[in-house]
């Protein structure tokens, strides 16, 4: 096992080095000039010329992926054209936020998704799981930043219920930086109002991102949960004697799980990447924000920093999912 | 009073190209302590015959029109599910046809036994013994405790580390005898096994009928064996029944059926059946088994 994680470690080199060189030449190939947008529009040539060398954009693509690499291993992620700080000092703010919004958004997902999907399965074509299988429908046609336009408009300007966006109020102390994570920062520091009022914040937007894997994950899972269902080791257990909910939430769901224990892995990769509209339209200071302004102002260092982490994150999420692969079938066995 | 009595049932299956009749009007009365055997083609209507006295079979889209099955007086058909399932495991036991597939792949066999057996006495309390067993804690380790015997019993050797095995390391022949463990940790009074031996070699099959026919004389069970081998029926049954296209055509005692099959059917069965009685042997290894356990 531990052989079998450190040869999958190793193998994240590779994938790292070919996903940088990528969005390396990517970044580089884009129509525009970054550098002559960094310097403003009263710039001279000379001005120009200067930043360019400043920011070692004069030398040959094959050196400065070289100097890239080279950076990233000792901690240097390059700087911003336009703020001139470090991407890493910027990723270390922003991204606690993202993860945050995803950590919550897929929990809550899977949560509700994965009961629900089990208790439809139960009686396919019942009442729960006609009204189930309408409501997974609505939420998987409608775009995500519909969904969260009327989410704003519903429960935040016409309910008050909760707050537009942002992620703390301003006009209130925010808890001490502990872990970058809001909810969790506030239950150390023993601030329950605090605590109270993070969650607020991420309610809507962590809706507007869960719905749509939340509707796969219940159907998936319950599509998995009636092949399962028909399976002679359940007959088994009901002629036995155990219980419906111990038959339903032990013994089915360790085996419909691994489709579904998939799919969440990468729907976490999916809602890193899908973090931009969310975060622009509830305004969450996250890598997706930043991601967007850099974008806009052809800004690619940044650009690059947050492919980098999340092609990272993604990565490391499905090692894990591979790995868990072995907790629900002991018969997988890791060479 | 019959211990187990099935009268006139009928079951019909309903599907998109109409319903079939699957069990004719099946009439079966059988005393306490007997084994029974029912025997006949794929397709016959055994296994559902089984599967209704557990109350196991899906409706729908199966449909029961008329019949009763009394179980020591008790209507089946009459009783509800909650009461269905106190009974199962507890009054009835069953074990089917392939043990690679009706033992859960993902959790240890331990898990699964002590599951059962925590159920069953739920309903049954005598199982963990005369003292009264208190605590979520106490009883899991009765439960483990009986378990691990239970493996034992049925010959599964050092069944207290085997107990954390996965079904995937036992072999087929240790799969059935630990899925006839789990049918009768509840010390069930009926045991119905469905083709027992049906996926396993023939070494193998001889064993777990050997088996059977043991815990048979040391529990004083009823047995109803399915099968479709009349060989395999006429190792262990006292009596049996043959069906055919969803009715019972003939039954009575083995002797009965043997010298004198008044049905075409069960004489052509007969007919493939290999000569020589091997019921004798059987039960001779059976009584020596027995012996050596005590």
């Amino acid at each position: 096992m531990l052989i079998y994680i450190l040869k999958r470690i190793i193998m994240i080199i590779p994938v790292l080095i070919g996903l940088s060189l990528l969005l390396f030449v990517i970044s580089r190939l884009l129509p525009g000039d970054p550098v002559g947008l960094a310097a403003g529009p009263r710039a001279t040539l000379e001005q120009i010329e200067a930043l360019r060398v400043e920011f070692g954009l004069d030398k040959s693509l094959p050196v400065q992926y070289f100097n890239y690499i080279a950076g990233l291993l000792s901690g240097d992620w390059g700087a911003s054209l336009i703020t001139r700080r470090p991407v890493l000092d910027d990723l270390r703010i922003y991204l606690p936020a993202t993860l945050e919004l995803v950590v919550f958004s897929m929990t809550l997902s899977v949560i509700i998704g994965v009961p629900l999907g089990i208790l439809s399965a139960v009686r396919p074509g019942g009442r729960l799981d006609v009204v189930v299988r309408i409501a997974s429908l609505a939420s998987l046609s409608m775009p995500r930043f519909f969904l969260g336009l009327m989410l704003q408009l519903f429960f935040a300007m016409l309910l008050a219920w909760f707050p537009l966006g942002g992620r703390f109020p301003f006009i209130v102390f925010p808890p001490p930086n502990v872990t970058g994570f809001m909810t969790i920062d506030s239950l150390v520091a023993g601030d329950i109002q605090a605590f109270g009022l993070s969650l607020k914040h991420l309610a809507l937007p962590s809706i507007a991102m869960a719905l749509s894997p939340m509707a796969t994950i219940l159907q998936l899972t319950r599509a998995s949960t009636i092949e399962t269902l028909n399976q002679d080791y359940v007959k088994t257990a009901r002629a036995m004697g155990l219980s419906q909910r111990l038959i339903l939430f032990k013994y089915v769901l360790k085996n419909s799980l691994s489709a579904t224990l998939t799919m969440t892995a990468l729907f976490v990769g999916w809602a890193l990447s899908g973090t931009v509209l969310v975060e622009t339209i509830f305004d969450w200071p996250g890598i997706g924000l930043y991601a967007t302004h850099s974008v806009i102002s052809q800004d690619f260092m940044p650009i690059l920093g947050v492919s980098i982490v999340i092609g990272l994150i993604f990565i490391i999420i499905n090692l894990i999912a591979d790995l868990l692969y072995g907790m629900l079938n002991p018969k997988v066995q890791y060479k | 009073m019959a211990f187990l009595k099935i009268s006139d049932l009928n079951l019909f299956m309903d599907g998109f190209e109409g319903s079939n009749h699957v069990l004719r009007g099946i009439n079966l009365s059988i005393e306490q302590s007997e084994i029974w055997g029912i025997v006949g083609e794929t397709g016959s209507g055994k296994s559902m015959t089984a599967l209704s006295v557990c109350q196991l079979v899906p409706c729908p889209p199966g449909r029961f029109t008329n019949g009763s099955i009394l179980l020591e007086g008790q209507d089946l058909m009459a009783t509800s599910e909650a009461e269905m399932h106190k009974m199962r495991g507890s009054r009835i036991g069953m074990i089917f046809q392939d043990p690679t597939t009706y033992l859960n792949p993902a959790f240890r066999i331990g898990t699964q036994l002590i599951d059962v057996a925590l159920s069953a006495a739920r309903n049954n309390p005598s199982i963990f013994g005369e003292e009264q067993v208190r605590g979520y804690r106490n009883r899991r380790r009765m439960a483990k405790k009986i378990s691990i015997e239970m493996l034992d019993k049925v010959g599964i050797p050092d069944a207290a580390k085997r107990c954390h095995d996965y079904p995937h390391q036992f072999s087929g022949g240790q799969k059935q005898r630990i899925l006839i463990a789990m049918a009768l940790i509840g010390q069930p009074k009926l045991l119905i096994a469905d083709e027992p031996t049906t996926a396993l070699d023939v070494s193998v099959q001889a064993q777990v009928l050997s088996l059977i026919w043991s815990i048979k004389q040391e529990r004083d069970l009823t047995v109803l064996l399915i099968s479709h081998n009349l060989g395999v029926v006429a190792q262990l049954c006292s009596h049996v029944a043959v069906m055919l296209e969803g009715e019972i055509v003939e039954q009575g005692s083995i002797e009965e059926i043997f010298d004198n099959p008044a049905h075409e059917y069960t004489r052509r069965l007969l007919d493939a059946l290999p000569s020589g009685n091997r019921r004798e042997r059987l039960e001779t290894a059976a009584a020596e088994r027995l012996a050596s356990d005590a």
